[in-house]
């Protein structure tokens, strides 16, 4: 991936088709996790890929950190953002309209886990749904921009909050 | 349902079919539009640079003029008679 994207910075826009076709499960789903809804999660995901694209071409993505890890770090932000912006204008229940994707099943695990995770602060939000992702503390850390032990802190308040809420 | 349980019922989601596509067509318009970024902005400076030009050649043309007048003015000009 590392390759598509110095192919990407050259000007080979098909390199990018890659890293979007490598990435985007994964992607999506972090991001529907954190919005309760796939449609959502996709106009976000594609919202991220245009930033990142744009970065890349600009000569902005310097290759400190992996390409995953620097596209996770957008997803999480622009998520993050779209929710706050959604909150904000009031429309804070999940559309059933647009949950018609995947199955029904998992549009309600979505949107219940969504709301359920909204209990959180941003960060220890984000750490939950990066950690269930498969990403370790140090990876975790490299997205939200701080330490191993903090990330570590953040996934126990997180699940002491839920356990409290829940009981 | 718990946190776990959650995380569980949705581990299968993902894009739906065409998603790709569409993100590429994002890409591919977000190309167009820093391609034609460049030529738009510099059209903005057009006017600008035909006023700096039509200016630098008067400025050109005068300082000619006077540099032809201060070389035909001799100061110690005589007249050579045979």
């Amino acid at each position: 991936m590392e390759d598509a994207a110095r192919r990407v910075q050259r000007g080979d826009v098909s390199a990018f088709r890659e890293i979007v076709e490598a990435t985007s499960a994964r992607l999506v789903r972090l991001s529907a996790r954190i919005m309760g809804s796939v449609a959502e999660a996709e106009d976000v995901v594609q919202d991220a890929y245009v930033k990142a694209y744009r970065a890349m071409v600009a000569g902005q993505f310097d290759a400190r950190s992996r390409v995953e890890t620097w596209l996770h770090r957008i997803v999480v932000n622009t998520s993050v953002d779209a929710k706050r912006k959604r909150t904000r204008a009031r429309e804070d229940a999940i559309d059933s309209s647009r949950g018609q994707e995947g199955t029904a099943e998992s549009a309600v695990a979505l949107a219940e886990l969504a709301k359920m995770l909204d209990a959180l602060p941003e960060d220890q939000r984000s750490a939950i749904v990066l950690k269930a992702e498969g990403m370790s503390a140090t990876e975790i850390g490299e997205v939200l921009g701080c330490s191993e032990g903090a990330v570590e802190q953040k996934l126990v308040r997180a699940r002491a909050t839920l356990r409290e809420r829940r009981n | 349902m718990d946190l776990d349980e959650l995380l569980e019922k949705t581990k299968d989601v993902g894009p739906r079919n065409g998603f790709s596509e569409r993100v590429m067509h994002a890409v591919e318009g977000e190309r167009v539009g820093l391609l034609t970024f460049v030529p738009r902005a510099s059209k903005r400076f057009v006017p600008v640079a035909a006023i700096a030009a039509a200016a630098a050649i008067v400025w050109a043309v005068t300082a000619v003029r006077d540099a032809d007048d201060a070389t035909a003015t001799s100061d110690d000009s005589a007249e050579v008679e045979w």
